[in-house]
């Protein structure tokens, strides 16, 4: 008994049956054009990652990105400045498996406007911590001043060795031993956070130096008057 | 006058040699003057000494001059000696130190101490409060107020001593609450 059976392929003309068809070349032409040109285009995009060899050791620490006389100006989430900075040169540092990023800073002056009247600090060295979810620090160093002039003749002025500054919150703070001229008094302390908003200063204390205010008028301002 | 002997407290007997006389003032709110200080000037050079504050702590208003001192203050200005637990600086429009109050700490009341006149004794006082208008020359003393200068005593509520004037007042909230004590100068008797 016959069952069904798989009819025979079309005879070709030597009458053998007929290869199945195989995918055209032009279509592989095509895959390997696209990825060529994909590996092009990476290379154009990342070509550190991909096109450039790592670089020696001895260039690991070198910045990426190197400015001098540069001007940053920093805007918050609603358009307003946040701070203008002007310095001598600014060193970009690329994070590296072993180091966080981070830009450092050489004769800087940086202005943090206020509503009374800005702030300004200025420092011979500064770094900026790239910490990813927080907030920007900026640590000054060396010969550190942070001054606000209001109208009237009233001023501040901070001095101290190494200072602090988060610019979007608006605090200054150091462990240092630090010194704040004001119009009327002269206060040296071991240490001080500042909230720069509202113009409060926070001064402590250590073992080895009390928060100390010597009155600028205490010359004529106290005592008994004399008697003929 | 004998100098030296320790303060009493205010309101209580104290217990004196009959020179010294106790006064109790029969009205509340009642207030009497006595120039305690006859000739009171600072020792020379006090005023002209630059004022010193130190502290454990000190929170300082930029804004307004206002500076708020804690933890074992201490205020030096020549002879003038202020001790406190918190004491709070205010200056005046023209920038000028105008103002000290120094307070105590419980069962630690705030101390000042300053010499009036070369060779004569310390004027001492003590209270939870000092209250000092420094460009008025104006102090006040608030809350078991004790003026002490050698023997003469005032004490009270509120004593408040004019500085420049030599003038003491002393008020309470109570009757009896003012006390002095005075103890005359001695006369040479000849036998």
């Amino acid at each position: 008994m016959r069952g069904l059976r798989r009819p025979d392929p079309p005879a070709g003309r030597t009458g053998r049956p007929a290869k199945p068809k195989r995918p055209l070349p032009a279509l592989w032409l095509g895959i390997g054009v696209a990825t060529a040109l994909f590996a092009v285009i990476a290379l154009l995009v990342a070509p550190g990652e991909i096109g450039e060899p790592p670089l020696p050791p001895e260039l690991a620490a070198e910045p990426d990105v190197y400015v001098e006389e540069g001007r940053i100006i920093q805007h918050d989430a609603q358009g307003g400045v946040r701070y203008r900075l002007r310095a001598q040169h600014i060193s970009h540092f690329a994070p590296r498996e072993d180091a966080a990023g981070a830009t450092r800073i050489e004769q800087l002056e940086i202005e943090l406007p206020d509503a009374v009247a800005p702030w300004r600090a200025r420092a011979d060295r500064g770094e900026a911590a790239n910490v990813p979810g927080q907030e920007e620090r900026l640590r000054l160093a060396g010969n550190v001043e942070l001054d606000q002039e209001r109208t009237g003749g009233a001023f501040t002025r901070v001095r101290t060795a190494a200072l602090t500054l988060l610019p979007e919150s608006r605090l200054a703070k150091t462990d240092q031993p630090v010194t704040i001229l004001t119009e009327s008094s002269r206060m040296s302390a071991s240490g001080l956070e500042a909230d720069l908003a509202s113009g409060r200063m926070r001064l402590f204390s250590s073992k080895e130096e009390q928060v100390r205010v010597v009155a600028r008028n205490s010359q004529t301002s106290t005592g008994p008057k004399p008697r003929p | 006058m004998s100098h030296g002997t320790a303060r009493p407290a205010p309101g209580r007997n104290l217990g004196l040699d009959p020179p010294l006389a106790r006064q109790g003032l029969p009205f509340a709110l009642l207030a009497f003057a006595l120039l305690f200080l006859p000739t009171a000037q600072a020792l020379p050079g006090d005023s002209a000494q630059e004022l010193v504050i130190q502290a454990n702590e000190a929170v300082y208003d930029a804004k307004t001059g206002v500076n708020v001192l804690t933890g074992q203050v201490r205020i030096e200005q020549g002879s003038l000696r202020v001790e406190a637990h918190r004491v709070t600086t205010t200056t005046d429009a023209d920038d000028r130190l105008s103002r000290i109050v120094a307070e105590g700490a419980p069962e630690r009341p705030a101390t000042l101490r300053q010499r009036i006149n070369p060779g004569e004794p310390f004027i001492t006082a003590r209270a939870a409060r000092i209250d000092y208008a420094v460009t008025d020359g104006q102090l006040e003393l608030q809350g078991e107020a004790v003026l002490t200068q050698g023997e003469r005593e005032v004490g009270g509520d509120v004593v408040s001593w004019d500085i420049e004037e030599g003038r003491v007042s002393a008020r309470a909230n109570q009757p009896g609450g003012v006390t002095t004590k005075w103890q005359p100068k001695r006369t040479a008797t000849a036998d």
